[in-house]
């Protein structure tokens, strides 16, 4: 690229207010990256949608029909990809936000100290109440419209330790029952960060294509070093099975689904970029990502994690910087992947027109082999087979899926 | 001289025959055709007074024909003044004095007399708050026969006099107030029957025991609401302490009056405890109704009397096209306080726990569970309404394949396939659905 094209690049990155280098963005120049003859491109136009938003978990979410992005900021707003308008709501106090079927989002939001669930069509605006009698900080919308997973962390910081209590309910929409999934409590020693542990229990969300949430426990043995227990909980069947440990001394790390819900990325406690391979249990370094982040967030194809304002291969080629001074910022993907908001300290940007890296994409489970599964976790529930027999047939499932 | 004297008498007999015809022009007719009535005013002191038909009923033949001409209390006060001022200022007339009656009081049943006990003179504005819902929502013959029947004491003495005689031991029988104080909204009669008081009555008339009258018309008064001090402002401190004082000379004929006493301060406290009970339930009533949990809604009703297209929870409820809510509150309202309250004051015992306090205290409890249902109900509709348009089908090849293993199931427990059988079963099903 030449000096003199860059030059031009960052006048009008400056003129619109960025604090990127954003280099390779509207350069429109191919950028070869991954195997031998595959090409990603960059190419993307970028703008600001607000000066303002929360940075944390939960603050921003696109619509599944990918025609908006709500955002918490001082208060709800939703933003209109098509009108590139910002409608604002009379939800103040939103607290969180997770998306919904079509042009749904789900809504937990604080009334006279008490958490509300609620769900808002971002194309008519209109906003339902969900009565559930429970305080969740967060709320996931189950996959075919089967429910809702209602997750909460509550801190008790003493003198010496503090305990928390995890708690995951899924509301089922066939029927409108609760039923708790998960309960864990923890004590550690010291004194720990809210906000760390909210992020690494809310962070990865549902795992993709299956029925479960993740759970992360941090060990700290007499001996060997500290670890993160990966525990993976099927929602549908209420099973817990181990999913390994990985060693880590923070007390928890937001964690992120691959698309194809078999690795997950993890910063370490540099913030350096990993990935955890939950059927080998290994942990692989990525020693060409250098870039430091807290908050992966994986691209619905599976090729590139947007990390600490860098776009980085899921092998840990290929990096590239977005946004300067963005450890702390969060990517949301839209669901096909084709437009990135990110949450910066300095405000909210939309990236448009991405086009996917197309090398190592995941390989998605077969809709047929998902159906399948979901049945045999019925049957189970419904007490038709027994615990050996869905093991078994399970596996086979899982076996025919990979031939 | 025999002879005049005989005729002498019988001319003077003629001419006070012919008298009488003249005043009486309803009793020729009338001997023939109600001659029960005729005979039982004529054996009545209003007959031997000379008091004639015509002096109650009025002397127009056509209006009294039309039945238009009824005899009302303010009639008989022309002449028992004492007795109608007693009665005006009482709790029997209390809906013609307050305007509450309404249209049941109804001196005739069209013209200005009957309007104006609502209405301001020439407009149709109502002049007092009306209390008449529950009257107003009746089949006209169930207003008479149900509500009126009693009703009609507000301005009729005849409701315990009877109509034309005179005898006034039939107004001081018991059974005679029972016609209306007695069952389930009031249970007075039955409350004092079956209390020591009605026993002792029973046993030796008023002589041993006291009767309605004893306590109610002291010394044949027709203010039947002295001596009560329930339903008396708080803030009419002194005037309740004159009515208990007075109730309290009563029973002092026979018992110490702190005896006396403590038996009605008890009573007091049992109607402030029942009234925080209903008063609870009230509450929780209106709750359900300010969530529009009340099934029919006010939509679905028929329109009330008086405030239309609205749940009335207050005086004017009614008990039709009702909620099992405010079915639950009406009763407790009007029955199961009732009876705790006024089986306290006639010393029946039963009445004040089993009929009264104990299915106060259920209804409430079952109140409670009423809306708590109806909560959890709207919580779960609000739920499915709103998380997400969903067709809640379950698939049908999977819901096919569920209804034969549990079919294979049920066969095996019962015996008809083996274990071998079943799982052979069990595995071809599984086997076709690709699992």
């Amino acid at each position: 690229m030449s000096d003199r094209r860059k030059g031009k690049s960052r006048y009008i990155i400056r003129a619109l207010g960025l604090p990127l280098l954003f280099v390779l963005m509207l350069s429109c120049a191919a950028v070869p990256s991954g195997p031998e003859g595959a090409e990603s491109s960059l190419k993307a136009v970028i703008s600001k949608i607000d000066d303002n938003v929360k940075q944390q978990a939960g603050s921003i979410a696109w619509t599944d029909d990918r025609s908006s992005i709500a955002y918490i900021s001082d208060s709800l707003k939703i933003y209109s990809i098509r009108r590139g308008d910002v409608r604002s709501t009379n939800i103040y106090t939103a607290a969180f936000i997770a998306s919904g079927p079509g042009s749904l989002i789900y809504i937990i939001s604080e009334e006279n100290g008490s958490r509300r669930i609620s769900s808002l069509d971002t194309e008519t605006m209109e906003h339902r109440d969900i009565p559930a009698g429970l305080q969740p900080d967060a709320v996931f919308a189950v996959p075919d419209n089967k429910g809702l997973m209602l997750m909460s962390v509550r801190l008790i910081q003493k003198n010496l330790w503090a305990e928390l209590d995890y708690s995951a309910y899924l509301l089922e929409n066939a029927s409108g029952k609760i039923r708790q999934i998960y309960g864990s409590q923890r004590i550690i020693q010291g004194r720990v960060s809210m906000s760390g542990h909210q992020s690494g229990w809310l962070w990865p969300g549902l795992r993709p294509h299956d029925s479960a949430i993740l759970a992360v426990e941090y060990v700290k043995p007499p001996v060997i070093m500290p670890y993160l227990r990966i525990t993976l909980t099927d929602y549908i069947t209420g099973r817990s099975r181990d999913a390994g440990r990985i060693e880590h001394s923070g007390l928890s790390a937001p964690f992120s689904w691959s698309p194809d819900g078999n690795r997950l990325a993890f910063p370490d406690i540099n913030g350096k970029l990993k990935i955890y391979d939950i059927n080998e249990k290994v942990t692989a370094d990525l020693p060409s990502a250098a870039a430091e982040g807290s908050f992966p967030s994986w691209n619905p194809a599976g090729s590139q994690i947007y990390f600490g304002g860098h776009i980085i291969n899921s092998d840990g080629s290929g990096q590239r910087m977005l946004f300067e001074d963005a450890r702390n910022s969060m990517g949301i993907w839209s669901p096909d992947g084709r437009m990135l908001a990110v949450v910066h300290n300095k405000g909210i940007y939309l990236l448009k027109d991405f086009v996917p890296l197309l090398i190592a994409p995941d390989i998605i489970p077969a809709p047929e082999l998902i159906r399948k599964r979901m049945l045999l976790k019925e049957l189970l529930t419904e007490k038709l087979i027994t615990e050996q027999e869905y093991d078994e047939r399970y596996d086979n499932l899982t076996k025919s899926g990979r031939q | 001289m025999r002879r005049a004297f005989c005729f002498v008498f019988a001319m003077a007999s003629l001419l006070v025959s012919c008298q009488a015809s003249a005043k009486d022009i309803c009793l020729d007719c009338h001997k023939e055709k109600t001659p029960g009535i005729v005979s039982y005013w004529s054996e009545s002191r209003h007959s031997s007074e000379k008091i004639s038909c015509v002096s109650c009923h009025g002397g127009d033949v056509d209006a009294n024909h039309n039945r238009t001409a009824t005899v009302t209390a303010s009639k008989c006060g022309e002449c028992h003044k004492k007795a109608f001022i007693d009665h005006s200022v009482s709790r029997h007339s209390i809906g013609l004095k307050s305007g509450r009656g309404c249209t049941r009081n109804f001196e005739t049943s069209s013209g200005q007399t009957g309007c104006i006990f609502c209405h301001e003179e020439g407009s149709s504005k109502p002049r007092v708050k009306t209390e008449c819902a529950m009257f107003l929502a009746q089949t006209p013959e169930m207003q008479k026969q149900g509500c009126d029947a009693c009703h009609r004491v507000e301005n009729r003495c005849d409701t315990c006099h009877t109509r034309h005689g005179t005898d006034i031991s039939f107004a001081r029988q018991p059974q005679t107030c029972g016609t209306c104080h007695m069952g389930p909204d009031h249970a007075q009669l039955e409350m004092w029957e079956t209390s020591t008081h009605g026993v002792l009555y029973r046993q030796g008339k008023e002589k041993s025991g006291p009767s309605c009258v004893t306590c109610h018309m002291k010394a044949g008064s027709h203010n039947v609401s002295r001596g009560i001090a329930t339903g008396i402002p708080e803030s009419a401190e002194l005037l309740r302490k004159q009515e208990r004082a007075f109730m309290l000379d009563i029973c002092s004929s026979c018992h110490t009056r702190s005896m006396a006493s403590r038996s009605l301060e008890d009573a007091d406290m049992i109607g402030k405890q029942s009234s925080a009970i209903v008063s609870e339930a009230f509450s929780l009533v209106e709750e359900l109704k300010n969530e529009k949990l009340l099934y029919p809604s006010a939509e679905e009703r028929p329109i009330h009397p008086l405030f239309g297209r609205n749940i009335v929870t207050g005086p004017h409820m009614l008990y039709e096209n009702i909620s099992a809510a405010e079915s639950i509150y009406f009763r407790m309202k009007q029955f199961h306080y009732m009876n705790a309250v006024k089986g306290a004051f006639h010393q029946n015992p039963d009445y004040t726990h089993w009929y009264g306090n104990a299915p106060l205290k259920l209804s409430l409890s079952e109140l409670k569970s009423e809306a708590a249902l109806l909560r959890s109900v709207d919580v779960l509709k609000k739920r499915l309404d709103n998380i997400a348009p969903s067709d809640r089908s379950d698939d049908s090849a999977s819901s096919d394949l569920k209804k034969m293993l549990r079919d294979i199931i049920d066969r095996r427990l019962r015996g008809d396939i083996s274990e071998k059988e079943f799982q052979e079963q069990k595995d071809r099903l599984m086997k076709e659905k690709g699992l």
